[in-house]
């Protein structure tokens, strides 16, 4: 697979405190990589290291393949745009004039793609209305329209809903859906609200205390999570036969434990055990949300 | 308002710009009589006859010094609660924007006090072993003190206002910082205006041997009218008062120069609190 | 290197800072020699350009130091320096972008000044009247004094994440500077000899002998006073603005080693700063 972002051994440490302790991860190319982990794991901290805004104090990372310590690394840079923390907007400039100078920065001599990119954030209509004056939500677009603004191919959010209204919500999250989709942009999106992550997200890795605890992708995930039966039986192997003669998906836990992914008539499969010599012990409905799943990953009780 | 006093006094104990200010005003004045001493070596090492160097002069410096670092540490001290947000707590929290306004007041009058007092607690601690004490006596030297206090309370006061009105930290920095040299400055350059005396007296001097005599005649620089009332008029503002009190300690400055502070006190905070009822906050 | 600066001088454009700050420096020019005119009218001092067109030596540094923090202070207010880093600038290219551009605005102020000293102040109360290789040496100079200026404040702003921390750094050291030029201008101007009585006793001329002042510095002290005094900006502002320099190329030389000392450290301690 062919990757945006891996990061090898990442650690970043302020005097005592380890922010980030030993971390790899990687982004698929194409991806919308949901980076999920309580206030104060790291994730603005691994963001602000691949911006370049701090230097790790061990390990490295590579954008595109280009090591973190290349000389080329700058070049590579002019491919990603990021939103880090809060909107980086100038309060007093009106978002056209936000847009021409950070245009300006990269180089590109036309202003020609600024109403076009006012568009896409829904920005148009602001007119001569300063930055300052605009709503969160406002601010929070045109943030990412500046990083937007050199036509990057991977594009870091940090916490983009971040105090947001419903409404903001949802406007986000189809922007960066019609991005991944219409562009093809890499997203890498921090967030700790899983619930909205999960409606965006294709990967994800779960971080807590500055280490990458998980990395699976949406499918993995939704596997992991999928709503299931636990049976306990005195044998699974005729359980496996009848299973496999109910044609419903399982899997084997231990010698009698197994999850079935299906509604089954439980009277049903205990006659069938009973045709094989085999008692049905327990039967159990099991439903792992991202939450849960969460939560069960980084060990319940939150530090904050 | 009592509520907001604790939690703003609280504030200022564990505030950064007020330790630091006050580390200032009193390393200054452990740092002053040292200077005056080794000057004082140095002079008699020199030859002069009479090398001495009093600690007054050290002692007078004070209210030169406390109105600059006032200035900083109203508006950072005050500026951070609008940045910080704190001010829509207090607003938010049902206290009324005149009594968050007098609490403010009250901390910066209290700040710009301890200022002073850290000065002069270092000018006499460092300054008596070395220098011998003051020479100045005693009344005089504590009508100085007080005028330069209320003076400094008058600046915080405008200090205050500058700060309660304006959302901007950095901007709120610039103008306070600015207006306290200004009217430092504006209080030398009136001094050296107003000094200037009527009448030039009659002179001599030798010429070719000769004595030659220059009739007593009126001073060109001398400001008169309308202009030397409203110079008068600024010279005793506070801020620009500070050199007028300094020049007058040995008499005692005039009874008008605090009442003149505390006159600009009450119009700041009442202006101010005007303004800030009225003003949209974010 | 060249986008950064397009960028930055498309934000000073549009700043109302800067233009604030150019109208006062012009205002100031046409205040100064109106006030001059004024005395002359009053008083009837005899004036020149001279005393007025050099002013603004003074002054640049206060406005400096109040515009720079505040222009570039924005950058870290507003986050908008990660937008650069983020894109692949090179810290380098953004400190000398952001030096270049406070020295291109703090000469745009000093233009400023002295177009207002040319519209008004030559039809009010004359032109200058000075040897040209003077004129050229005190405007030559004083613009170095101003990049002195500018790399230290550039310093302070750059290394500074709050900008009302930078605001207050910068004034406070500008009005050091300005004291310490006071102070070393005083100590180096006690005259070496105080002045010698002379009394007529009983219609006699008597000349009492000139004592020597125990103020006057002499020796190493001397030249470390005059050192420090032609080193520091302010100094040198004093000196530019009222002509009495005497060594323009050794001034200048400091200036440049002033402005080059506090943009190598500058720029080096900003390339292992941690960007929030």
């Amino acid at each position: 697979m062919e990757y945006v972002l891996t990061t090898q051994g990442l650690s970043k440490h302020y005097k005592d405190f380890k922010a980030l302790d030993d971390l790899s991860m990687h982004v698929p190319k194409g991806a919308i990589y949901g980076f999920v982990g309580r206030n104060g794991a790291g994730k603005t901290t691994l963001i602000r290291l691949i911006c370049g805004l701090q230097s790790p104090t061990a390990g490295t990372y590579a954008l595109y393949g280009v090591d973190s310590r290349d000389k080329g690394l700058p070049r590579v840079r002019r491919r990603m745009g990021a939103v880090v923390e809060t909107p980086s907007i100038y309060l007093d400039l009106t978002a056209r004039d936000n847009l021409r100078e950070q245009l300006r920065v990269l180089g590109v001599p036309s202003d020609d793609g600024i109403p076009q990119l006012l568009k896409l954030v829904g920005l148009e209509d602001t007119g001569n209305k300063k930055a300052r004056n605009f709503s969160l939500g406002m601010k929070q677009r045109l943030g990412i329209a500046v990083a937007l603004a050199g036509d990057p191919d991977f594009l870091v959010l940090d916490e983009p809903v971040n105090g947001l209204d419903p409404q903001g919500i949802i406007d986000i999250r189809e922007l960066i859906l019609k991005l991944n989709r219409e562009r093809n942009i890499t997203v890498l999106i921090s967030s700790h609200i899983l619930d909205e992550l999960s409606k965006l997200a294709t990967h994800y890795g779960f971080i807590d205390g500055g280490r990458m605890v998980k990395e699976l992708s949406a499918r993995e995930l939704e596997a992991a999570c999928r709503k299931c039966l636990r049976v306990e039986v005195t044998d699974t192997r005729p359980l496996a036969r009848v299973l496999d003669g109910m044609e419903v998906e399982y899997k084997i836990l231990s010698d009698g434990q197994a999850d079935v992914y299906a509604q089954v008539n439980i009277s049903q499969l205990s006659r069938a055990l009973d045709a094989e010599g085999c008692e049905l012990l327990s039967a159990q409905e099991r439903d792992e949300s991202l939450e849960s799943y969460f939560v069960n990953l980084v060990g319940g009780a939150g530090h904050d | 308002m009592r509520n907001l006093l604790a939690a703003g006094l609280f504030r200022l104990w564990r505030s950064k710009s007020f330790y630091a200010t006050l580390a200032v005003m009193a390393a200054v004045g452990a740092i002053e009589p040292i200077l005056g001493y080794t000057a004082m070596l140095d002079l008699a090492a020199g030859g002069a006859a009479d090398a001495f160097i009093s600690l007054d002069s050290r002692y007078l410096l004070f209210p030169f010094l406390s109105g600059i670092l006032l200035s900083i540490f109203c508006a950072l001290f005050v500026g951070a609660e609008h940045s910080d947000g704190a001010m829509r707590n207090k607003l938010a929290a049902g206290h009324r924007r005149g009594t968050v306004y007098l609490s403010n007041l009250i901390l910066c009058v209290t700040a710009g006090i301890l200022l002073c007092l850290g000065y002069i607690a270092a000018v006499l601690a460092v300054g008596i072993p070395l220098l011998g004490p003051l020479r100045i006596p005693l009344p005089l030297i504590l009508w100085y003190t007080f005028c330069s206090v209320v003076m400094t309370c008058a600046l915080a006061a405008v200090f205050t206002l500058a700060a309660m009105l304006c959302q901007n930290k950095a901007v709120t920095a610039v103008t306070c910082i600015s207006l306290a040299y200004f009217l430092l400055f504006l209080g030398i350059f009136l001094n050296s205006r107003l000094v200037e005396p009527e009448i030039q007296p009659e002179r001599q001097y030798v010429e070719d041997g000769q004595i030659v005599t220059l009739p007593a005649k009126p001073n060109p620089s001398y400001v008169r009218g309308m202009k030397r009332a409203v110079y008068q008029l600024l010279y005793d503002l506070p801020g620009c008062q500070t050199v007028q009190l300094a020049s007058t300690v040995d008499t005692g400055a005039p009874l008008r120069l605090p009442l003149w502070s505390l006159a600009a006190a009450a119009l700041s905070t009442g202006a101010g609190i005007l303004l800030f009822r009225r003003k949209d906050l974010k | 290197m060249t986008k950064l600066l397009s960028a930055n001088f498309l934000r000073l454009r549009k700043s109302r800072l800067f233009w604030g700050t150019l109208a006062l420096s012009f205002g100031f020019g046409a205040f100064m020699c109106v006030i001059r005119f004024w005395e002359h009218l009053e008083y009837g001092f005899a004036v020149s350009l001279n005393s007025v067109f050099f002013g603004f030596a003074m002054v640049a540094g206060i406005v400096s130091a109040a515009f720079i923090p505040l222009f570039f202070g924005t950058e870290y207010s507003d986050g908008t320096i990660r937008n650069k880093l983020t894109v692949g600038c090179s810290r380098i290219c953004v400190y000398f972008a952001g030096l270049i551009t406070s020295l291109g605005a703090a000469a745009a102020f000093f233009a400023a000044y002295l177009l207002a000293c040319t519209a008004v102040g030559i039809p009010l109360i004359g032109g200058l009247d000075l040897p040209a290789p003077a004129t050229a040496a005190a405007l030559t100079g004083s613009l170095l004094m101003t990049a002195a200026y500018c790399a230290i404040f550039t310093f302070v702003t750059m290394n500074c994440s709050r900008r009302s921390t930078s605001v207050v750094i910068c004034l406070l050291g500008m009005f050091l500077l300005l004291f310490a030029a006071v102070y070393l201008n005083a100590r180096l101007e006690a005259p070496e000899f105080l002045q010698g009585y002379e009394m007529s006793v009983n219609g006699e001329i008597v000349n009492a002998v000139p004592d020597p002042n125990p103020h006057f510095l002499r020796g190493t002290q001397r030249t470390v006073y005059q050192f420090l005094y032609d080193l520091i900006p302010m100094g040198q502002g004093i000196q530019y603005s009222n002509v009495s320099f005497t060594d323009p190329a050794r001034l200048m030389g400091l200036a440049a080693a002033v402005a080059v000392l506090f943009t190598a450290a500058g720029a080096a301690l900003f390339r292992r700063k941690d960007l929030k």
